[in-house]
């Protein structure tokens, strides 16, 4: 009996203890699980990248994505199309009636990553003697600065020569990164060894470079922003951005699990390769998905052109690409058709779709090129037409298939040529010796773009400027006067009336919306998705989950 | 003659999103390209002669650092390449050529075949789909874990260089175990051969001790002879690999017109296969007694 | 002597299966051997001699295969043996010495390992003792500093040094039979006649036995007490050396004997005129060899003058200059000093004003008539080429004369031959069309060098013949240049014997021959081997 009371107390014992231990194992899970905080991320970028300093040349989107982690702007502008402005480091702002004069207040706790204070001179020299010098859009942007005054360590009045409605969208870091004076101050900024190991707000600090390897950051521990939760950002302890040139590696790379994150710019990865990493079951679960984002492929036509110089021709154009037909066999479906709704270019501004436009039609577009005048011949082809694509983009070519064989039953044949970024530049931007070029515009968040890409002034000038060489009056009338109108309402008017004639002459032609495309370990949680310019990734966590190979 | 090719320095120097014409002028002037061709070039010479190669338009660093920089990997890339390649070639070789026009024979070189026929990038491609993401037992890309936790060092590095390695070296293997047989065989028909069966050595010993020596002369003017080809095969492998080496840094500096860095490449890499060639035909005369300097 | 049976083969035959079909290479054959006993195999080229010896030891060829025979050797039943077994024997029991000793030593090895190899395979000796092994044998074979030679690669030693490797290799073992095919056959007269010497020696000492096999029927009479003639891979005939020469049954050996004599009827010998053709003044020739810097002086103080019609030979050794002297008359290389008067002209500004007439001059033949033939063209069209660069003639006309060439040197019917590629001829053959070649520009100078040496005996004797005849037909002037006085002796009228750069003898064969007054003369004509007659 006795023997038999002592086996179940042992046995009572032996549960008890193996109760604790399963216990205990489970709440210290458990209380890791509870906090979002810890761990690594790697990121897939999709080239070298040449320096890290946000506020001079932000060059491409990966560096971007990159640089923009170590910077604050004092404000963040949303991607949305609304203009909503958001305070950064600037936590509130006022603006004169007159629209001349800006006054920052600007936060008080915020550290530089080497522990010294950011303060209005810093706000001052950064606008100054940066971005404007130094950022390649530093002039266009800042030339209506007359002066910054800085009254107090935490205020900065900027006093600008005329209005602008726009200015306030260039304080966002995309143009305006906060860079400290304390170091770049008498330096040689273009040549400083700061752009290579840069120090600034931002929620992540620069730790190493490993030249055409990888780029780690560690977290700021004193980043001022908080999570609407109230938890202290950021959560990841490490940014690793690993280079991966190619295309078909890197997404082999998100399937091996060896990268958790690939930031990719619509068109740079294809359809193809998204499904493929989709419907793989490899254990490690991996999830894409699109965000809207106001970036849509164009045509530009050459109003100068032999054919497209025609309008009747370019609307004949417009008649004959069967979008939809694109957007399925292309896209899979996953991007907007705007040809139908509106021309795209500010519609998410305006909030209407302009009167006239130029759906799929066929027998419109033969009745239009017999008006003007190029009739069929006997073999039933009218003329050949040529256009340009760039050679990164993998989508394009398959558009332009299609599009070759709706403009084909209208008896035009389509010569597709495949360029190189800086040839295009050459060839269509600079000396305009084109029919036609297929690219991705991202638009927005202000319809001031417009100037850029039709006002008559910038014609040739550069890499999507006014390529096509349109020249109106009228429109470069109201672009002008759209900038400096203060009044909402009269300025959307304005814009109104000016996207109507675009619509209607065609010197660009908007096909679809195409989408960003954010692939990532299925384990993340909080992407800043599709909100401002600003992808910083502070918000990004593991969700109390971390894999081992990122502790 | 790369700034005959279309496109600008300034442009991709500026970046995508397009910079005023203000701008533009003075990074043109900055990096040097106000001045006309002529002018850029006799500079330029200039500053080789004086083993200065000049300061990347994009990296904002010397050239020479950022070449020296990225030349190990490379060279380690290349060892375990040539190694991989060499070993297995002359192995295979051999064996082929222990018995020509056998089965063993046809299959060695129909797979010898199929390798050096294969582009590069796609055979690496699919040995990252088979073994990194199928089985998962080898990285993808890159020379080390970033996050090296528990893992070995040394493990670490290896198992990173084993893809590329198999990629760039079977080239080179295969055309090695062409070269071996063909030159094996031809060995077998000397004369000393006979010299040595008659002393009655095994037939083993017959190819490792006095056939293979005197097949692998020429093998290694070869291999030497392939380096060339190799340091353009390493441009592809680096990048499907992500391998941060001169490859990679050269398909980035023409991307992005960065004259200085393309041309001091281009002059460290001739340099080097010059050198290179030198060192195995000093090796060769080392090798054949019969051509060793006096 | 112990007589007793050391090898005996009997009605043995080795076929090689080939693309072209089955080549009955060793078709019936049939030999004793003795222990200590010198046996010599003859016959010319083709004949299966040298297979008949690689097939003892079952060295056979690419799809070589034995179809019938015996071959005992002591007790063994060799053919039963299996190739491990095999192996025992071969370099310790039986061993080889080649013909080439350039091309059968391993050039990447050193000779010492090569020696080593053997002795390590077939004799259980530790490492250590090796050395003093290899060294005894070099010393055995004649050679001085073997520490060196040990040391050596084969190209650094000279071709009679090689051999006496080859020979040290295969004595080595202390075999019981060694078998050397053509051992002396690229070697100078002196040198052979000290190899031959050392076989006999070796052969004597440890009653080792020898199998000679050579298409040289005075080295078979030199060293053979015993001789086997084959033909068509059949021994046709067996006899005592002695028995052999004197009276020998078979007609093949009987035609063998006689075109190895060379005897060439003097009675037609043309009165020569005193014109004199060339004139050679006191010339020299010297090089700066290459990496040592060294001055060689090739060509010393050399004076001649050449009639016309006139037959003469230069005779020496390898490295004795006759070579360069022919380069030098043909204006291949300029001269350091001296004058060459040829038609009245100074030769280099000759050559130099009117290389063309020059050129068709002066021709030569060659030793390698296949090298110096362009392998893709047919032999009417190299012979054509002649024609159309000294000759303005029609193209119907110059078939016409390539026909008639062909048909004075023998080669008929010529329609045939001029459709022909080189590789398509033997060797007698493309000599022939080498010396056709070379008639052709009807030169008042043909300088031949070496031109029949490498050919087999029947076959040298017609080459030597028809030379003699076109020398008599169109009064051409030659030089030949031979290291075989036998030849000379039959051809030429005057010799000149050349020795390190210098003539050291010059003057009527007769005289040189009977009553020769330098003693480099003297050591070169008794090395000649004569066949007894």
């Amino acid at each position: 009996m006795t023997k038999k009371i002592i086996n179940k107390v042992n046995n009572l014992i032996l549960v008890t203890l193996v109760a604790c231990f399963v216990i205990s194992i489970l709440t210290t899970g458990k209380v890791l699980a509870s906090s979002k905080h810890g761990g690594a991320l790697i990121i897939g970028v999709p080239g070298s990248q040449k320096n890290l300093n946000s506020a001079i040349y932000p060059k491409t989107f990966s560096g971007q994505l990159i640089s923009i982690n170590l910077f604050d702007g004092l404000l963040r502008v949303s991607k949305m199309g609304d203009g909503k402005l958001t305070p950064m480091l600037a936590k509130s702002w006022d603006v004169s009636s007159d629209g001349k004069t800006i006054t920052l207040n600007l936060r008080d706790d915020v550290n530089w990553h080497d522990g010294k204070k950011f303060t209005s001179e810093d706000v001052k020299y950064g606008i100054l003697n940066i971005c404007r010098p130094h950022h390649p859009q530093g002039k266009n942007n800042y030339s209506i600065v007359d002066s910054i005054e800085t009254p107090g360590p935490y205020k900065a009045i900027i006093k600008l020569s005329k209005s602008d409605a726009t200015f306030l969208t260039k304080l966002d870091s995309k143009w305006c990164s906060m860079a400290p004076k304390h170091i770049l101050e008498g330096q040689d900024i273009p040549n400083s060894n700061y752009n290579n190991a840069p120090i600034g707000t931002g929620p992540f600090k620069f730790v190493e470079w490993k030249k055409g390897n990888y780029i780690l950051f560690e977290r700021n521990k004193d980043y001022w922003a908080k999570a609407s939760n109230g938890d202290q950002l950021p959560y990841l302890d490490k940014l690793y951005f690993k280079i991966l040139p190619n295309k078909t590696s890197l997404v082999s790379s998100l399937e091996a699990g060896e990268i958790d994150f690939i930031h990719s710019y619509p068109g740079y990865l294809a359809g193809k390769e998204i499904s493929r990493v989709n419907d793989a079951d490899n254990g490690i679960k991996v999830h894409s998905f699109a965000y809207a984002n106001m970036a849509f492929d164009f045509i530009y036509m050459n109003t100068k052109g032999k054919f497209t110089g025609n309008k009747k021709v370019r609307q004949a154009l417009a008649h004959l690409i069967n979008t939809d037909e694109i957007i399925d066999k292309v896209f899979a479906g996953v991007a907007d058709n705007v040809r139908n709704k509106d021309q795209g270019f500010i519609s998410w501004y305006t909030g209407e779709a302009p009167s006239k436009y130029f759906p799929y039609d066929v027998s419109k577009a033969e009745a239009l090129l017999d008006s003007a005048g190029f009739k069929k011949d006997a073999n039933g082809n009218r003329f050949k037409i040529s256009i340009i694509h760039e050679q990164k983009n993998s989508n394009h070519p398959k558009v332009l298939d299609i599009m070759r064989s709706n403009l084909k039953a209208a008896g035009i044949e389509l010569d597709v040529m495949k360029m190189d970024a800086s040839a295009i530049t050459e060839k269509v931007h600079k000396k305009m010796d084109y029919d036609m070029y297929i690219t991705t515009i991202a638009t927005g968040p202000d319809p001031d773009l417009l100037t850029k890409s039709w006002h008559s002034k910038n014609i040739g000038k550069g890499w999507n400027a006014n390529s096509s060489g349109y020249n109106n009056k009228k429109i470069d009338d109201l672009l002008d006067k759209g900038r400096g109108e203060l009044d909402p309402v009269k300025r959307k008017q304005m814009y109104v009336e000016a996207h109507q004639i675009l619509a209607e002459d065609l010197p660009m032609l908007a096909l679809y919306g195409t989408k960003w495309l954010w692939t990532y370990n299925e384990k993340l949680d909080g992407f800043p998705i599709g909100y401002t310019f600003r992808d910083g990734l502070e918000t990004v966590n593991w969700n109390g989950d971390i894999p081992n190979n990122r502790k | 003659m790369i700034q005959l090719a279309p496109g600008d320095a300034v442009f991709m120097f500026v970046g995508e999103s397009g910079a005023s014409p203000e701008f533009e002028a003075e990074i043109r002037k900055r990096l040097g390209l106000d001045k006309s061709v002529l002018e850029q070039l006799i500079l330029y010479i200039k500053g080789v002669l004086t083993g200065d190669l000049g300061k990347s338009f994009v990296m904002n660093e010397s050239v020479s650092k950022i070449i020296w920089d990225r030349a190990i990997p490379t060279i380690i890339l290349m060892l375990s390449s040539i190694g991989f390649g060499t070993f297995f070639g002359i192995i295979i070789g051999v064996y082929a050529a222990t018995k020509p026009y056998s089965l063993r024979d046809n299959i060695s070189m129909i797979v010898a075949l199929f390798l050096y026929s294969l582009p590069n990038f796609w055979l690496g491609q699919m040995l990252i789909i088979v073994f990194s993401v199928n089985w998962g037992i080898l990285p993808v890309s890159g020379m080390e874990s970033m996050i090296l936790g528990e893992k070995n060092f040394m493990l670490d590095r290896l198992t990173h260089l084993l893809l590329p390695t198999i990629t760039l070296g079977s080239t080179l293997g295969a055309f090695v175990m062409r070269f071996v047989r063909a030159s094996m065989i031809e060995a077998l028909g000397q004369d000393y051969i006979i010299t040595a069966k008659s002393k009655g050595l095994s037939d083993r010993k017959i190819f490792f001790k006095h056939a293979l020596k005197n097949a692998l002369l020429p093998v290694i003017t070869y291999i030497g002879l392939r380096l060339g080809y190799m340091l353009s095969g390493a441009v592809v492998i680096e990048s499907v690999f992500g391998w941060p080496g001169l490859g990679l840094l050269m398909l980035d500096a023409l991307f992005e017109r960065d004259y200085p860095l393309i041309m001091g490449l281009f002059i460290v890499i001739s340099l080097s296969v010059t050198i290179i060639t030198f060192v195995v035909d000093i090796l060769y005369t080392y090798l054949d007694p019969r051509i060793r300097l006096k | 002597m112990n007589n007793s049976k050391l090898l005996k083969i009997e009605n043995l035959r080795m076929y090689i299966d080939t693309y072209e079909g089955v080549v009955k290479a060793v078709d019936g054959v049939d030999l004793n051997i003795n222990h200590g006993e010198i046996v010599g195999i003859v016959g010319e080229s083709g004949s299966g001699k040298s297979l008949t010896s690689r097939t003892i030891l079952k060295l056979l060829p690419e799809g070589g295969k034995i179809i019938s025979g015996k071959i005992q050797f002591k007790n063994i039943d060799l053919l039963s043996l299996k190739e491990k077994e095999l192996r025992n024997i071969r370099g310790s029991k039986i061993s080889f010495i080649f013909q080439n000793p350039s091309t059968f030593l391993n050039p990447v090895l050193k000779i010492g390992d090569q020696i080593a190899e053997n002795i390590l395979l077939h004799q259980n000796i530790k490492k250590e003792k090796i050395q003093e092994i290899i060294i005894n044998s070099l010393l055995d074979v004649g050679l001085r500093n073997p520490k060196n030679i040990i040391k050596s690669y084969p190209h650094q030693l000279s071709g009679g040094m090689q051999q006496r490797v080859m020979i040290a290799m295969a004595i080595s073992c202390k075999p019981d039979l060694i078998i050397a095919d053509e051992c002396t056959t690229a070697l100078d007269v002196t040198t052979q006649l000290q190899i031959l010497d050392l076989l006999k020696k070796i052969s004597k000492k440890t009653n080792t036995a020898i199998l000679l096999i050579t298409h040289n029927l005075a080295v078979v009479s030199y060293l053979c007490s015993k001789v086997y003639v084959m033909h068509n891979g059949k021994t046709i005939e067996s006899a005592d050396s002695k028995e052999l020469f004197n009276n020998p049954k078979e007609n093949y050996t009987k035609s063998l004997l006689n075109s190895s004599k060379q005897k060439i009827n003097d009675k037609d010998e043309k009165k020569l005129n005193e014109n004199t053709l060339i004139e050679i003044n006191n010339i020299n020739k010297e090089f700066i060899l290459p990496g040592s810097k060294k001055l060689l002086r090739a060509v010393k103080n050399v004076s001649l003058k050449l009639s016309e019609g006139e037959i003469f030979g230069i005779a020496g050794e390898s490295g004795s200059g006759k070579t360069t002297v022919a380069n030098l008359l043909m204006g291949l290389t300029e001269l350091s000093s001296g004058k060459i008067i040829f038609l009245d002209k100074e030769i280099y500004k000759f050559m130099k004003d009117d290389r063309k007439l020059f050129r068709k001059n002066i021709q030569m033949v060659f030793q390698d008539p296949y090298g110096s033939l362009n392998p893709r063209k047919t032999i009417g069209e190299t012979l054509s080429l002649v024609f159309n660069i000294h000759f303005d003639l029609n193209q119907n006309d110059i078939k016409k004369k390539v026909l008639d060439l062909l048909k004075m040197v023998e080669l008929s019917p010529p329609e045939m031959f001029f459709d022909r590629h080189p590789h398509e001829l033997s060797g007698g053959q493309q000599q022939r069309v080498a010396i056709a070649r070379a008639i052709s520009t009807s030169p008042k100078l043909i300088i031949t060098d070496e031109a029949v040496a490498s050919l087999d005996m029947s076959i040298r004797a017609e080459i030597l013949k028809l030379l003699k005849k076109i020398n008599f037909e169109t009064n051409v002037t030659m030089i030949m240049i031979s290291h075989d006085l036998s030849i000379l002796k039959n051809m030429c009228k005057r010799i000149a014997i050349m020795y390190l750069g210098e003539i050291v003898e010059i003057g009527n064969k007769n005289e040189i021959f009977n009553n020769p007054k330098h003693d480099y003369t003297k050591k070169l004509i008794s090395a000649t081997l004569e066949i007894p007659s």
